[in-house]
């Protein structure tokens, strides 16, 4: 049946070649969209280690000087009290758990990034270890308002206190390609310095979890957390009780938000920063999925009117199969062959081609490794089956429902 | 043309499912790729306030490179200084405006209750010449005003209406981020897809800081403006860059002194590198790589549902083997089988390219998500109907329909043509 079967696809070899063709495309496109919707995914899965719920943002902001509402200070008053019953009123806010203060590079999505490098002079004639970290300079609240835990378990509170004391965190990064680079492990309780900067030392006292800049990019680097000094504070951020959110923002008045020549604006919540940090990624998966459904909705398309116009062809052939005692099963089977050796053709014609695309660096630099590479294309195969299948089926269910009477009535 | 149409419906009753198929497969695809077609051409397409971006270029940045061994480099926007010192008086410019490039949020205070957060830009008085914002009641601010950093600012409808509750608030106190301004001017909203010149209050803005001649450091070259320029009809843009990179070698000789050097980007950019938000302070625009993926988006767009209609179309001609072979055989030439089954198919492909262009445009127009950025997340922006449907956005849905047809019908009407009339008329 099977040698039938070949024999009837290379007498109709003319329109097999063309579904064919076609069938190579879409699987080249549907492996490109699938593996790079699977490495985003990869990338997004990796653990945070800290709890962005519930957190809102507001930026800080003074009335400067030459502004005719700046309130002149006097001996008591001054930018740091002000600030201080800032974060008092709102820390008497009942749906207010903690307020920190940091930089603009303290926030997770904002994609900033201050470079630099922590160093250890090594002994004799070795070189000194090096590492890149982005850093995040904020107050000791602020790790408990973006709850940063340590990777050997330390609560957000304790890593607090270390930074508190003027002991530096450092965080691991997602790549490690040159095996000779320094680990983040070698750091761990020594007194390193800045680059170009060995005048102060500083103690790294934890290990924590990294912030990443968008949920959607690796951490190329480490990150540094660090205490802040009170002129570089530009946002100040603000964990509310669970699921208080709504009511925290409604409760807050005018005055709540100004102190004499400090106020917040902007206040917006972790989710809207969320959002909007990372809708082109948002809109690059939606526009992968519209696209892999419209190339299925085409594959669909051209396999329902393809094989419906070979069961009117062929319908005297199947009637007499029929009549020699074919059941409907073995009808399907004979459509659903034939759609799944196109497919298979296809595919080893493909795999010149997704072996290429295999080896593509997919968004945000990560490489697909065999497994991940096979689970991509397992997936690229298995959903265009089932949408040839789809395709087929009602054509099938046709040639299954000939009356073989009618058919045969002229031959 | 009539005994085509009958020709089309006949086909379609006898197969009505192969002609369903072949009308949506066709929509899908117009469908599809007028969204796309339509989606970039909005970032370029003349509207208002930007009905002048045919002629628009917009000088941002500057990058400064240390011409020592460690060649370290700043890069940043422009101060009003370097902007004046690279745009300023250049041949071939009708007009140009010193600018706030990027929109900041802003705390804003009426007469209503409630303080909100509204978008600012600073600008002088030339920009609402260059940007054609419409006035819906008092003036915009003059040069004066501008140039001597005067507290007035233009707003837009609804920044009067939530500040005001109104629109006639024409020399009314407005505080933004705690500073007291008067509304000089209100203007009608403008869409964010026009990226340089829309805002909810635009604040005068001019030349205060005018340190011509003395620099206390080189961040003094820096700062946060950018210019727009309107260029003659009758001069040409790379006249205009010719005359910047002369500009920056004025500026390389000034910075020479301290060794440093600028290092040119190919400002001033047009709207297509605008638009392409694929520039920035330190790197010059590179359009290929996006133009790469473009042109094979579309073109994977084009022939996927022309293999398919090139399928579904040489089944469609196998039904009517008999009545080719009977023309054949009454004289009709191969080439007029091809054009009758070319042109055929077109009434076809474009019947499907209408409704796909129809909800295309329903599509572009309804569904805010296509353009938003990081900067628009979340807010609700509709483009202008004009820069959605004109004649660019017809011509290219009947140029795809075109294409599309001769791909998928070229081959199918070439073997129909080279059937032998006999076995034609005898095939079942």
């Amino acid at each position: 049946m099977k040698r039938k079967l070949l024999n009837q696809m290379l007498n109709e070899w003319r329109p097999n070649i063309w579904l064919v063709l076609e069938l190579v495309i879409v699987v080249c496109v549907l492996y490109a969209l699938f593996s790079s919707l699977y490495s985003t995914y990869l990338i997004y899965n990796r653990s945070e280690g800290m709890e962005l719920n519930d957190v809102y943002f507001a930026s800080l902001n003074f009335i400067e000087e030459d502004n005719e509402n700046h309130a002149p200070y006097d001996s008591i008053h001054s930018p740091e009290t002000d600030y201080a019953l800032l974060l008092a009123n709102l820390r008497s806010n009942p749906y207010v758990e903690v307020v920190g203060g940091g930089s603009p590079n303290s926030l997770p999505y904002l994609y900033n990034y201050w470079g630099t490098q922590i160093e250890i002079p090594q002994k004799g004639d070795r070189t000194r270890l090096q590492y890149q970290v982005n850093k995040r300079q904020m107050s000791p609240d602020m790790l408990r308002v973006l709850r940063i835990h340590g990777v050997d378990g330390q609560s957000p509170d304790e890593l607090a206190e270390l930074i508190a004391k003027g002991d530096i965190i450092i965080s691991d990064r997602d790549y490690h390609n040159d095996p000779s680079e320094a680990k983040v492990d070698d750091f761990l309780g020594k007194d390193v310095y800045f680059y170009k900067d060995s005048l102060q030392t500083h103690h790294v006292g934890a290990i924590a979890y990294g912030m990443r800049r968008s949920d959607f990019e690796p951490m190329w680097s480490g990150n540094l957390y660090m205490n802040i000094n009170f002129s570089d504070i530009k946002y100040v951020g603000i964990r509310v009780k669970p699921g208080t959110g709504h009511l925290f923002a409604e409760s807050l008045s005018e005055s709540d938000m100004q102190v004499g020549n400090l106020y917040l604006s902007d206040l917006k919540s972790i989710e809207d920063m969320r959002y909007s940090a990372q809708i082109e990624k948002y809109q690059d998966i939606r526009n992968k999925i519209i696209f892999a459904v419209f190339v299925l909705m085409v594959i669909f398309l051209g396999f329902l009117g393809s094989f419906w116009f070979r069961t009117q062809q062929r319908a005297s052939e199947i009637a007499i199969r029929k009549v020699s005692g074919a059941s409907d099963r073995a009808i399907y089977t004979r459509f659903f062959g034939e759609g799944m050796i196109l497919l298979a053709v296809s595919i080893v014609l493909a795999l010149p081609l997704i072996y290429g695309l295999s080896k593509t660096e997919m968004p945000g630099g990560w490489t697909l490794d065999v497994t991940q590479t096979a689970t991509a294309g397992i997936c690229t195969v298995l959903i265009l089956a089932i949408l040839i299948v789809a395709g087929i089926y009602a054509p099938a269910l046709k040639a299954t429902r000939i009356d073989i009477a009618e058919v045969l009535k002229n031959e | 043309m009539r005994q085509k149409f009958n020709q089309i419906i006949y086909d379609i009753r006898r197969q009505p499912l192969i002609g369903t198929v072949t009308i949506i497969a066709t929509a899908l695809s117009i469908f599809l790729f007028m969204v796309v077609a339509i989606t970039e051409r909005v970032k370029v397409v003349p509207f208002s306030p930007e009905s002048c971006r045919d002629n628009l270029l917009m000088g941002k940045y500057l990058h400064l490179q240390k011409t020592d061994e460690t060649g370290s480099d700043m890069s940043s926007g422009l101060s009003y200084y370097t902007a004046k010192k690279l745009y300023e008086n250049l041949d071939g410019v009708e007009r140009e405006s010193f600018m706030e490039p990027d929109l900041s949020a802003t705390l804003v205070k009426g007469t209503t209750q409630k303080s909100f957060s509204a978008y600012s830009r600073g600008v002088d008085a030339e920009f609402f010449r260059i940007f054609d914002h419409s006035l819906i009641s008092g003036t915009f601010f003059t040069d004066a005003e501008s140039d001597a950093n005067m507290p007035v600012v233009v707003i837009s409808e609804s920044t009067a209406r939530k500040a005001f509750n109104s629109i006639d608030c024409v020399g009314m106190p407005i505080i933004i981020q705690h500073k007291k301004y008067i509304v000089r001017g209100v203007v009608k909203d403008s869409s964010r897809l026009a990226c340089s010149a829309c805002g909810d209050i635009f604040i005068a803005k001019g030349y205060h800081n005018k340190k011509e001649d003395v620099f206390s450091s080189l961040s003094d070259y820096f700062g946060g403006i950018a210019v727009a320029l309107l260029v003659k009809d009758d001069s040409d843009f790379e006249h205009i860059r010719q005359q910047v990179i002369a500009r920056y070698k004025e500026l390389d000789t000034e910075l020479a002194t301290d060794n440093w050097k600028s290092v040119y980007h190919e400002a001033p950019f047009n709207q297509e590198i605008l638009a392409s938000d694929n520039f920035g302070s330190n790197w010059s625009p590179d359009l290929s790589q996006q133009n790469r993926v473009r042109n094979l988006l579309y073109g994977i767009l084009l022939i996927l549902p022309a293999i398919n209609l090139s399928t579904l179309l040489h089944s469609r001609m196998r039904k009517r083997m008999n009545e080719i072979g009977i023309r054949r055989a009454f004289g009709c030439s191969r080439p007029r089988i091809i054009a009758d089954i070319i042109t055929e198919n077109f009434l076809f492909t474009l019947a499907g390219g209408i409704i796909g262009l129809a909800l295309g445009i329903i599509f572009a127009i309804t569904y805010s998500g296509l353009y938003e950025n990081m900067e628009t997340a979340g807010q609700n922006i509709t483009p202008a109907i004009g820069a959605v449907i004109n004649a660019g956005t017809i011509l290219i849905a009947i140029a795809v329909c075109f294409i599309l047809n001769l791909i998928s019908a070229f081959v199918p009407a070439w073997q129909a043509s080279r059937l032998n009339p006999v076995e034609a008329i005898n095939a079942k």
